[in-house]
């Protein structure tokens, strides 16, 4: 296709500056984001809760009851785990301080785990919070800090994915005129910058539809707060936006509805559904609800892991359903398709699959189009200067590329490598997350200025696959020698966490081997 | 093609130009769609999905923008159409409520 000359340069020229100042943010964000596809094992992996033993409904009912006339600050907040092939979780978990969905540190938990004998085991306990690390770097980039709509990073993210929206429609529109001749052709024997270009290009055409999906419901998680302010300004005025009438009235204990009647409510609007989990809340106050988290594979889900489906949990009557186009249902059916888009959270196992390749590939694509940017501008050795100084700005962008998105790497492997042994020593090392991702980063992005780009990204590599490499090797130790009382592999899902590492460790510690000093 | 003819890059004025009025466009847009689109102002639960709708009509008016000849075109052009459509939705609001 024809394009002219002058609107392909000013392209151009938009790809090169928006893909060059948020790449590096971006390849943050998608190398974390792939990996909070597997949040939930990643989770479990750190930190398990297992019980063996089957447990009927009626055992779960029993035990709830108690529970709630027992423990006060379970009626704030009770998790009822019904997932029969999840026995890494805790039956019930509840919270002494019941607090919103924030990255807390310093959170304790009370899970309640039925054993062999229908009693009721419980523990205090910190829960882990590696996998809610990853999640909030994916969704901040690593920007510390937060302001009054949460974290602050989610606004500069914001912020990116639209300079992320521009540089995807620039790069299309620079494609145009080769896209059919040579969108195919990796050149691996033209030099380095065509092999770089030609990657970039297929990666970049290939993944499209799932960069516009990523970019565009990035966009609005970041400034949905905004967007509503702005539509009750513009367009509905005195229309009510939200219609919730509050409720005043409260029940008492015993009318509360049980478990099975609860579940019958969800299969009753879908029943090839399965309910993972229940979510009491509020339980003594007029909002009294309870949250069903409710999983069909055949669906596309509005929300990471499944549906959402909120009762009232004494009267039965329907608060929320994402599950089925009922009433109007159509406008939240289509929601619920963009939340999926976002999450990867239809199709089950593969599309999760699916999504972490398109997430390492779209981290790939970032940093492959940061060393396009750095082989174009490279001043090239001539006859008479054979090793010619590269201009500062040349140089400062080609370290921090490697000391960022290495060091993220880096942080992230160091966090996931300590766990099982910090566990040892400390039940809560939330806050040891944190000081190590935030140290190994900014002592890669130091290093990398300290040695320069060809020492630092060797050694950075080398010591992430190490770390990732040690990974397997502690869950071998740990099931070895079980008296350490390490976490050892026992489900089907740790094994693949494992498996999964050592890849990567693999790849990094023969990148790091294969890396040549520069001319 | 003649020199007249050849589209300035004005970077920066043709950016805000299409970030503030192809925000206000997307904006308007929707709120036709609100109004007089299927179900009308009280649908159930459409609220969200307008503001969903924003983020496209935005993002595609802003990185469109640069195909303007000048920086003053776009603004004057995004400018015209944001206030002609928020005038069209302000009189239809009215007329209906």
């Amino acid at each position: 296709m024809k394009v002219r000359g002058d609107i392909l340069r000013l392209y151009q020229f938009l790809h090169t500056w928006s893909g060059i100042t948020t790449g590096m943010l971006l390849f943050i964000a998608f190398f974390a984001g792939a990996l909070t596809m597997f949040k939930e094992p990643l989770a479990h992996w750190v930190k398990p809760m297992h019980h063996q033993s089957e447990v009927s409904i009626e055992q779960m009912q029993s035990q709830l009851d108690q529970v709630l006339n027992e423990q006060a600050n379970a009626k704030n907040q009770i998790v009822v785990n019904l997932d029969a092939n999840n026995n890494h979780q805790p039956h019930f978990t509840w919270y002494p301080d019941a607090k919103g969905r924030t990255l807390n540190l310093e959170q304790q938990a009370i899970y309640g785990v039925i054993d062999d004998n229908s009693q009721l085991q419980i523990t205090y306990s910190a829960p882990t919070a590696f996998s809610e690390l990853v999640d909030a770097l994916h969704r901040t980039g690593g920007i510390p800090g937060t302001n009054d709509h949460g974290y602050f990073g989610v606004t500069i993210m914001g912020l990116v994915s639209i300079a992320y929206f521009l540089a995807i429609v620039s790069g299309v529109i620079v494609l145009l005129p080769t896209l059919v001749k040579s969108l195919f052709a990796l050149r691996t024997n033209k030099g380095k910058s065509r092999f770089w270009l030609d990657s970039h290009n297929i990666l970049g055409v290939t993944s499209l539809p799932f960069h516009i999906v990523i970019c565009f419901t990035a966009i609005v998680f970041a400034f949905h707060d905004d967007m509503y302010d702005s539509m009750k300004a513009a367009i509905y005025g005195d229309q009510p936006m939200f219609q919730r009438a509050k409720p005043t009235q409260t029940y008492p204990l015993e009318q509360l509805k049980s478990i099975s009647e609860l579940k019958d409510i969800a299969l009753s609007i879908n029943p090839n559904a399965q309910v993972l989990d229940m979510t009491f809340r509020n339980l003594t106050k007029p909002n009294a609800s309870v949250m069903m988290s409710v999983y069909d594979e055949t669906q596309t889900m509005h929300g990471a892991i499944a549906d959402h489906l909120i009762v009232h949990p004494y009267t039965g009557k329907i608060q929320f359903s994402s599950i089925k186009p009922g009433e109007g249902g159509i406008w939240k059916r289509i929601v619920a398709t963009f939340f999926a888009a976002h999450f990867g959270s239809f199709g089950g196992p593969y599309i999760r699959w699916i999504y972490f390749a398109l997430g390492l590939a779209g981290a790939f694509l970032f940093y492959s189009g940061n060393l396009l940017w750095l082989e174009k501008r490279k001043t090239k050795p001539t006859t008479s200067e054979p090793n010619p100084t590269q201009s500062r700005s040349w140089n400062n962008l080609a370290k921090l590329n490697i000391g960022v998105c290495l060091g993220a790497i880096a942080g992230i492997a160091t966090c996931m490598a300590l766990s099982k042994w910090l566990l040892l020593f400390f039940d809560n090392i939330n806050r040891d997350y944190l000081t190590l991702y935030y140290v190994v980063f900014m002592g890669a992005v130091i290093s990398a200025f300290v040695w320069g780009t060809y020492k630092a990204s060797k050694g950075l590599l080398m010591y992430s696959g190490l770390l990732c490499l040690s990974i397997p090797i502690t869950s071998v130790l740990a099931w070895l020698f079980p008296s350490m009382g390490m976490v050892a592999p026992e489900v089907l899902s740790y094994y693949w966490v494992d498996a999964v590492v050592l890849l990567f460790a693999v790849v990094f510690i023969r990148q790091a081997r294969k890396l040549k000093q520069p001319e | 093609m003649d020199k007249k003819n050849k589209i300035k890059p004005d970077v920066l004025s043709k950016t805000l130009a299409g970030l503030v009025f192809g925000y206000l466009i997307a904006l308007a847009l929707v709120g036709l769609f609100a109004w007089h689109g299927y179900q009308g102002i009280s649908g159930e639960h459409k609220v969200q999905f307008n503001m969903w709708m924003i983020t496209p009509i935005w993002m595609l008016t802003f990185s469109f923008s640069y195909l303007f000849q000048s920086g003053k075109k776009a603004i004057l052009t995004l400018f015209s159409v944001s206030v002609v459509l928020h005038f069209i939705l302000y009189i239809s609001k009215a007329s209906i409520s």
